[in-house]
Order: structure tokens, then sequence, then C-alpha cells
């Protein structure tokens, strides 16, 4: 890896970005956004994309890039150019669709019976990581004899706490865990312990998604969990089972700069399916042009990752992406590399589901399904498994990530593909939503397009140090 | 052969610009690598005046910043990239940022600033509204340093760039080397541009070892025409904040015998072919920029 030219290519990137709009004033400006529009806020897309690049693979340091953009922001707001209300109203395009549902965060109520005092489990010691698959689902009722349901789907027991991973779910009203009542579930364990739990998640109305964290928090080596709603218990099952039979990691699959590659494909392919009635992401449709964002400029992406080392010249993965664009009539990406034929089995999976056009082809299955399977470390981070739901959002796969930097909630994530029982492969993208706990990242992965309701799917996941392949079992509920 | 770092500015003619100090404006100057004061022939007794409790003169406060901005590598990334590339910085937004509020008048001239990069500390929150407060003062003395500057016009920005450029050529630090190289690439693909009407997109700038003139290479036709030019960080300094870059169609790599109005440079007639000598003469315009032509070919 060379930095010092991982750094020049940025600094190259914005005296090209200067150029253009000081000689350009009266075109549309290349600088298309103002801070905040792109993932790192950079004062120009193109700038955004290469930095965001670079620091991603380890070539450039953050501070570093910031540092070049503070000057280059200088640079450009001292200089008469054109950031006129077209140029903002693209940036206003541009920005991420956090909240495609408005989402509502509940948070931290408590909790009986169990006083918040001293843990059962002992306290300050490094309690080894446990996850086990829930897949249950427990009736609740609101005050007014509503019926809802909350489907347990995983338990984790990771750092300091011990945790449901939950959907709550209601036909009437908005499912709310204070309508619903969620501060008066308890739970026992084998031991006679019992417990409490705070709980904290997001609402979008009819769907809860979120924790269910125990109080006090539970010995490490409990055996199972009863868990009760005051009418109905639910007991979990937490003893140690088999490990799923073929978890195979497989080091040094691609460099860094391959696997960055991958993340791009992966975002072009996700891209392509959209929601075009909002409401729900089963009612897919494929997007007729994709946003500039995601295709324009990848070849600059490729030079930077060529200049900095971390991109072999003879490597296939450019010009994979040349047929990936190519075939989807996409024109702008500006990759020097010719095609190649041999493309990725995802890739070419998704790309023969989208060219058949069948994007209702998956039946809308609303559920939840309990799963739990922790992975291997992949470029120092540990992404565990905790269950998978099909509902408003499309389906969901719900990951805890540890050893992810705290300073960085934004953080790549190992790049995930999903591949259902008919052999389809369907790619991830993360979701915006996300909690944090004690330096543990909550994400969930937009599972695209959504999955079946199968027994079981495989993940392939990819970081740039190793892949993992691993079968992964379903416990609908 | 090649000039050397120190003397750089042999080839620059003086240059004065005015400067808003105390109810009036006072004229500030470089010449020959000097930032001067008319105005203020004492300048150690005014700053002794100063730390009893007067007010700094306006004049001292822009001497001071040119001194703390002079080896600033920003300043390559910031200021001029050629004669017409003029800011829209003035006294009134340098004022602007000074005042308490630091943002009337400000906005409209950079909106991008402040910094929006999270602060990242450690300690409580007493050690937190310290680092904080430090934070905001050293933003808004970097900026008010910067925009000054900026204020004096193009000719000052010139010889401020070569004076950073000079500090730090000769055997450049690694971590410094990007910042010189993509000042190089971006200023000769502008003169590239000029040189040959080649598109500065299909320009190649980088860096070459001091002691060398570099080298300028044309390959490939059409859409794939690359000119790849290599310069030495002097180059910088001694040659663009000169104004020597582009002199009578021929892009000069360097000075063999710096002076003003008279001078020596290596110049390339063409890509591809090794420079020649040439004499050349200055003169300046009113805004203090130097212009350049053939003496004697």
């Amino acid at each position: 890896m060379d930095r010092i030219r991982a750094e020049t290519y940025l600094r190259q990137v914005a005296e090209a970005e200067l150029r253009r709009a000081m000689n350009q004033p009266a075109r549309p400006s290349p600088i298309e956004g103002r801070p905040g529009a792109g993932r790192l806020g950079m004062h120009s897309m193109r700038m955004d994309r290469v930095a965001h690049a670079l620091i991603s693979v380890g070539a450039v340091e953050r501070s570093v890039a910031e540092a070049v953009d503070d000057d280059f922001g200088i640079a450009l707001a001292v200089r008469p150019s054109d950031q006129s209300p077209l140029a903002v109203g693209r940036a206003a395009m541009l920005r991420p669709r956090i909240a495609r549902m408005r989402r509502v965060r509940t948070s931290a109520l408590r909790i009986s019976p169990a006083p918040p005092g001293t843990p059962l489990g002992s306290p300050g010691r490094q309690v080894p990581h446990r996850i086990a698959s829930a897949g249950t689902m427990l009736p609740v009722l609101s005050a007014d004899d509503e019926r809802g349901e909350l489907h347990l789907l995983a338990y984790s027991h990771t750092g300091a706490d011990a945790r449901l991973t939950a959907i709550g779910r209601s036909r009437g009203h908005a499912f709310h865990p204070g309508i619903f009542r969620l501060e008066r579930l308890t739970a026992t364990d084998d031991r006679g312990n019992s417990y409490g739990f705070f709980f904290n998640g997001e609402s979008d109305g009819s769907e809860w998604i979120g924790e269910l964290t125990l109080r006090p928090v539970p010995p490490p080596d409990i055996r199972w969990l009863d868990v009760e709603s005051g009418h109905t218990t639910r007991r979990i099952d937490l003893d140690p089972r088999p490990a799923p039979s073929d978890v195979t990691l497989t080091r040094d699959t691609h460099t860094p700069g391959e696997h960055y590659l991958h993340g791009i494909a992966a975002q072009i392919l996700a891209s392509l399916y959209t929601d075009p009635d909002g409401l729900s992401r089963q009612a897919i449709e494929f997007r007729p042009i994709l946003p500039e964002h995601v295709t324009r400029g990848i070849g600059d992406i490729v030079a930077a990752l060529l200049a900095a080392g971390v991109l072999s010249p003879l490597s296939p993965v450019p010009g994979q992406l040349v047929t990936l664009c190519e075939s989807l009539s996409i024109t702008d990406h500006g990759i020097a590399a010719s095609p190649v034929r041999d493309l990725p089995e995802p890739w070419l999976s998704m790309l023969a589901h989208i060219h058949r056009r069948k994007p209702r082809a998956v039946p809308a299955a609303a559920g939840c399904a309990g799963a739990a399977l922790a992975l291997p470390e992949l470029d120092g981070i540990r992404l565990r498994i905790l269950g998978l739901h099909n509902g408003a959002d499309g389906t969901v796969l719900h990951v805890r990530a540890t050893g992810v930097r705290s300073d960085d909630r934004d953080a790549t994530l190992p790049l995930m593909w999903v591949r259902d029982e008919s052999g389809r492969w369907h790619t991830t993208r993360r979701n915006p939503s996300g909690m944090e706990h004690d330096g543990e990242l909550s994400a969930r992965l937009d599972v695209v397009p959504p999955l079946g309701r199968g027994s079981t799917i495989e993940l392939l996941v990819a970081g740039w140090s190793a892949q993992v392949r691993a079968t992964l079992p379903l416990r609908w509920s | 052969m090649i000039s050397q770092n120190e003397g750089w500015f042999t080839s620059l003619p003086p240059c004065e610009a005015p400067v808003p100090c105390g109810d009036g404006k006072h004229t500030v100057r470089w010449a020959a690598g000097s930032f001067e004061l008319p105005s203020h022939p004492d300048t150690e007794a005014e700053l002794v005046l100063t730390a009893l409790g007067g007010e700094k003169a306006g004049c001292v406060k822009v001497a001071e910043a040119w001194h703390r901005l002079s080896e600033d590598l920003s300043m390559l990334l910031i200021g001029p990239r050629h004669f017409g590339d003029h800011t829209t910085v003035t006294w009134d937004s340098v004022r602007a940022i000074g005042t308490a509020s630091g943002q009337p008048g400000w906005a409209g001239v950079a909106g991008s600033l402040p910094s929006t990069r999270p602060l990242r500390l450690v300690g409580g929150p007493q050690a937190f509204r310290q680092a904080m407060q430090a934070e905001v003062d050293r933003t808004r003395q970097r900026k008010t340093d910067i925009f000054s500057l900026l204020a004096l016009g193009p000719a000052f920005g010139f010889r401020l760039a070569g004076h950073v450029a000079a500090a730090h050529a000769g055997q450049p630090a690694e971590a410094d080397r990007p910042a010189l190289s993509a000042a190089i690439y971006g200023r000769a693909a502008l003169i590239a541009e000029e040189w040959l009407g080649i598109d500065p997109d299909q320009v190649e700038g980088e860096l070459a070892d001091d002691g060398t003139w570099g080298a300028v290479e044309l390959t490939g036709k059409g859409a794939d025409r690359r000119l790849r030019i290599a310069l030495p960080a002097n180059w910088l300094a001694s040659v663009w904040a000169c104004g020597l870059g582009l002199v009578a169609r021929r892009l000069v790599v360097a000075v063999t015998r710096p002076g003003w109005p008279d001078a020596q440079v290596l110049a390339v007639r063409a890509p591809g072919t090794e420079p020649i000598p040439l004499d050349v003469h200055g003169i300046v315009d009113e805004s203090g920029l130097p212009h350049w032509q053939i003496s004697s070919a």
C-alpha cells in the first residue's frame, strides 16, 4: 500500500475539482453538494467518493482527508463560482434517504420486578460471548385488550449486557412498547432468577423493531429463559448447540481494493430495486435509471485504488464492474478497463434475475425467523447474526458487530451476500437505523430483493482479508 | 546550474498593498523575500506596547499572519493558480471573522466554514469547554490569517506560495510530498492547457527529484492523449511563483540565473525535447504581477 500516492491522488482530485469550479461557472457545477451531501460530507461528491474509498481501504487517514477537504472548502469558498440554487437543490436530492418510514425511536423504559441492582453475573468480568436462536412469538395485549405479537428472534449475551432481538406487531393499534406494556414483561431462568427488561428500538407504526435488555444481567451460563407476558410464557433454550456444519473461512480472496469494488457492485445491484408506492418493499420494482451518485465516477475510485497500490493493474474486478455497468446500460462509470465475461456468482445471479424482469416473483411473506450465528473475525470485525424478519421494510437481517471503531458509526461492515434455497443470490445494504451499546454496533441489513420463507439461507460474508461461507438455519415464528 | 531555494525570489519585483490600520490605511510591502511595514518603522516597540494593553496595529497583524502561514502547505491548495485567479475576499470579510460572532458578512464569502468536523476529546466538562474554546479560537485565528493574506491580492498570493514551496523544497519530507506534487499538478495542468491546448484532465503532474529539471512527455492521441509533467518542488518557487511558467509559448522548467528584470531560464519548446537556455526580460503590471518575454533566444 502506498499512502503517499494515495494522498497525492486525493489532492489531485481536489485540484481538478477546483479547476472545474473556476473555469466553468456558467455550467452546472461539478461541486454537487454542500458538506453533508456525501458519506463523508465533503465539498464535492467526487472528492467524497475518492476519499471514502481510500479511507475504507486504509490508504488515507480520515483526519488527513478531512484536512484536505477543509482547505479545498476554503479554496472554493473564496472564489466566485456557481454555488447556485441548482447545485444546492441537487445536493438535497443526494442526501441519504434516512427516514424512509419515519421511524420513531422508543427507548429505555423500565421494568419490573427485579431491581436494577447488582448483576447476577459477575460484574466487571469479561463474559464469553454467547448467542442463541429464539424464533418464538409471545402474544401481548394492550391496555384496551388490543392483540399484539412480540417475536423474539435471538438471545445474545455480549459485552456487558444480555438482550433479545425483538419485533413487535399489531393489526389495529400502532405497535408501541408503551401501549403494549412491554414494561410488564418478565423472565425467569433455570436457576429461578427473575429479570425485567429495558427496551429500545424504533417504530414505524404497525411494526416495532428493537431489543429487550435483561436487568439484572444474567449469569453467562444459564440454560434457558422463560419470557412471560402475564398470561403466556415462552421458553428460549440457551443450551449450546452444535455449530452449523459448514462455516468455512477462506483467506486472501480479494485485495482491499477488489473488496471495495465488490461493495460498489452490491450498491449498484441493490439500487436497482425500489418500492414505487413507498409503503412496502415487498411490492418492489426496478428503477429505470440509477441515481447518478451510485454510478458516476467509479473510474475515479478505480484509479485511486490503483494509485494507492491496493488494487493490482491485473485484477479482473474493474473489468467485471465494467461488464456489470454496461449490462445495466450504465454509461457514466468512467472505468478505463475492458469488460470481462466471467462475473462473480452473486452478480451473475442477480443480473439474470433483473434481466428476467420479475421483480414481484417473491411473494409477500411476512414473518420473523429466529437465527443465531457467530461468524469468524473479518478485518477485525466480528459479526453475529441475530435473526431475520420480513415486514414493512422488506427482508431485514439483524446483526451485531464488535470491533468497529467506536468513533465510526458509519464504518463499512463486511459485505454480505445471501443465497436462498432456490439458489438465487441476494445482496444486502446497510439500513441507516441501528443502535450502539458499549462499543458494539447493532445494525440492520436490508436483503435485496426480499427473501421468501425458507428453512435455511447461505451467507457469503466478505472482508478484504478473508471471506466466510455459512449456512444459517431459520426458525420461523 | 539549477537555482537553489535560497534567493528564489530574486526574479520577482517588489509589490505593495493597502491594509486597514487604525482609522486609515497603510501600505504593506514585499521586497526581496521580506514582508515590510513602511508605516511602522519600529515594530518591536509597537509589540511591547501591545503587550501592555495597547491595540495591535492592523499592519502588524497581517505581518504576523504572513509569518505564521509562510511555511503552511495549505496555502498551496487555497492560494492562486494563475494570474486571473482572483478571490472574493475583502477587508470587510476579514473584519467580520475577527468580530465576536465571526459570522455576519462572513457566511456569504465562505459558507463552508467553520469546520464541521467532530471534536474528539477526553476529560471532564471543564476540560471539554476549554478545549472547545481553544479550538474555536485557533480556527478563527487561522481563518483571519488566511483571509487577511488573500485580501492582499494575487501578487502577494504568488509570493506567499513561493515562500511555502521554497520552505519545503530541497529534500521534501515524505509527508509533504503529496501537497507539493498536487500543487505542481494543479498549476502545470493549467499552463499546459495554454501551452499546448491540451485538456487539463489529460495532464499528469508529479514531483521530480530536486537536482534534475524533471520530464515532459506526451503520449497517445485524441481522448487517450496524456501529458506527463514531472518537476521538482523548487519549480513552484523559482519558476511558477515568479510568473515564469510559460514564456513565449515555452514551458520554463528551471531558472539558471535569477534576477529582475533580466533572468536566464531553461525552457522546453515541445514535449519530449531537452530544455534550452533562454534569456528573459520582465515587466510588472499595476497589481505587482510580473510578465516575461524573451530578450534573446
